[in-house]
């Protein structure tokens, strides 16, 4: 790292980078602070005319949004304004880690198969570039776009307000940037591995299992904490394709407006029950993701 | 390589594209028949209407105006998501301390759910009570009805996008600078060249291909846009801030006029596709793609 292009040398230049990369850090945590501090707000600091932005300085900190996540009342509050919540969010928990781990795991296996062919085999009649497309191209389309026809077809299936419809329609969305990954990843294991296992009499499931597999472990867990986040975010194919038993996690966000006004306390606290699980994929597994980005955009 | 492969290699790559044609392909070719056709939501049934849709939509002033809106919606965010993207790239390309804390800070906003976001945001820009207006009296700025007037909801959900998605424009160009040959910019440190000209004439012209890239995926996903529209502006005031997704959705799953949104989303689509392959010709003839 002795390079001196890389190195900032004045002062003043030091000052002003870091301005500016502080400034934007500030901007971006600032939206995920000031839910979290709303959430530990009451009726009167949030609707107070200046903003409060430091607990214990600024207002005294109250669990009332938290107590409502759960399903309970404030003492001395009426019991009507937490009505069925608990019940239905614990159902919507369930739906959403169901959903984001089974179109996971289809998209995985899937993903894993076509990135090992891409990587391996020759096709003649279909070039690899060809295959690789096709299944690139999945991206092209907007989700409303999908949305309409899956409606009719699971309408006439069935399936409408089903979880395995949700499962269906999320791995093939996730299926054209899991392969992409899996496949970067699987090209750099040397061929010369799994040929000598070849050589020896293995079969090629074995050694799928037995070398490929294992060494890919990195390129499948950034695989798969990108499919998870997507499938656990997404909103506008569950909003379209469920009413009442299979809805997901941020559906039930967006109807609290409209059952009793915005209680942003409310809001905040549930928002944050979505916002966990990703902001602590983002803190422990960086790196992978980093590195996730940068394939999906950069290799090319 | 061994000779049994003939089989085993169609194995692994028929139930990909087999689950491609069935769950990708065959809804498509079915929303092409759906955008000539009418479904009635009593019966269930769909009724074939020939071009009516197609001929409806030109006739339609809030598709006209939803279309053209998307239009401005991603050339604006994609312009500032660009500049603010090469701009902390470039600075984050420096060794510093706490390089790798802003890395990974500044991923946040784009893995967050965007449903819960947007909640933050609206927070945020609450007309009376909401903190951005309070930082602007700051400077001396009255306060901005940001979600209420037809064109500040446009520029909210503008910021917002920016927001959420410059991250993935500094990751992904800052992952691009990284990968030129560090040996480069020592020689032309060597040879005198001042840091703005070392950027224009080696960093920029060696990452274009890769930032064109990243600039046609964000494109594709930037017309996608609905979440934040959803939450945060419903499409108003009025249907001032209606991109075509929502106004698609809203056709489609509010008025059940199943037909007539997927017609609107096959126009879009095309459009996108034409624009697209101009798009990446002309890139060609200027030599900035290979």
């Amino acid at each position: 790292m002795g390079n001196s292009y890389f190195k900032v040398k004045s002062p003043l230049s030091k000052i002003i980078i870091y301005f500016v990369l502080i400034l934007w850090f500030l901007i971006t945590v600032f939206p995920i602070y000031y839910t979290i501090i709303t959430s530990f707000k009451e009726h009167e600091t949030v609707y107070s005319h200046v903003p409060k932005f430091f607990p214990y300085l600024d207002f005294k900190p109250s669990t009332l949004g938290w107590i409502h996540l759960i399903g309970r009342t404030a003492p001395g509050e009426p019991e009507y304004q937490v009505m069925k919540v608990l019940g239905d969010r614990a159902i919507y928990l369930r739906n959403s880690i169901i959903v984001a781990l089974g179109s996971s795991a289809i998209a995985i296996t899937l993903g894993l198969m076509a990135g090992y062919a891409l990587t391996r085999f020759t096709y003649r009649r279909w070039k690899n570039d060809d295959i690789a497309f096709f299944i690139l191209s999945q991206r092209m389309f907007p989700p409303v776009a999908l949305a309409m026809p899956f409606f009719l077809l699971f309408n006439t299936l069935g399936l409408l307000d089903n979880v395995i419809s949700l499962i269906i329609v999320y791995s093939i969305m996730n299926l054209p940037l899991i392969t992409w990954i899996v496949r970067e990843f699987i090209s750099d294991i040397p061929k010369e591995l799994e040929e000598a296992a070849l050589v020896d009499g293995c079969s090629r499931m074995k050694a799928l299992r037995k070398i490929i597999i294992p060494m890919a472990v990195p390129g499948i867990a950034v695989a798969f904490l990108f499919s998870f986040i997507f499938s656990w975010n997404e909103f506008l194919i569950a909003l379209a394709l469920t009413f009442e038993n299979a809805k997901t996690l941020p559906l039930q966000m967006a109807g609290l407006t409209t059952l009793r006004g915005p209680q942003y306390w409310d809001i905040a606290a549930n928002s944050l029950v979505i916002i966990i699980p990703p902001l602590i994929v983002t803190i422990f597994a960086n790196k992978y993701i980093i590195r996730g980005l940068s394939l999906g955009a950069v290799k090319q | 390589m061994v000779k049994t492969d003939k089989n085993i290699k169609y194995f692994f790559i028929l139930p990909v594209v087999a689950f491609i044609l069935c769950i990708g392909i065959f809804p498509l070719l079915f929303s092409i028949y759906m955008s000539f056709s009418k479904w009635i939501p009593a019966s269930g049934g769909i009724q074939f209407i020939g071009t009516q849709n197609f001929r409806d939509m030109f006739r339609d002033p809030r598709f006209i105006h939803a279309f053209w809106l998307s239009f401005i919606y991603v050339f604006s965010t994609i312009v500032l998501q660009l500049a603010l993207g090469i701009l902390l790239a470039m600075l984050l390309q420096k060794d510093l301390v706490g390089k790798n804390f802003f890395r990974v800070s500044y991923m946040l906003p784009m893995l967050l759910s965007p449903v819960a976001i947007s909640y933050a945001w609206k927070m945020i820009l609450d007309f009376n009570r909401g903190p951005m207006n309070y930082f602007l009296t700051w400077f001396g700025i009255s306060p901005v009805e940001w979600l209420g007037k037809g064109n500040t909801s446009v520029i909210s959900l503008v910021m917002v996008d920016v927001w959420q998605w410059t991250p993935f424009m500094i990751l992904t160009i800052l992952a691009s600078f990284e990968a030129l040959p560090e040996e480069l910019f020592e020689a032309a440190v060597v040879d005198g060249g001042t840091p703005f000209r070392i950027f224009r004439e080696i960093t920029l012209p060696l990452a274009l291909p890769v930032i064109v890239t990243i600039v046609l995926l964000r494109i594709i996903d930037a017309f996608k846009v609905f979440d934040t529209v959803y939450i945060l502006t419903g499409g108003g005031p009025g249907t001032a801030s209606e991109m075509l997704n929502f106004y698609i959705y809203l056709k489609g799953f509010r008025a059940f006029n199943l037909g007539y949104g997927t017609a609107m989303s096959w126009v879009q689509l095309v459009i996108i596709t034409i624009m697209f392959l101009l798009f990446i010709r002309s890139l060609k003839r200027l030599g900035a793609m290979r």
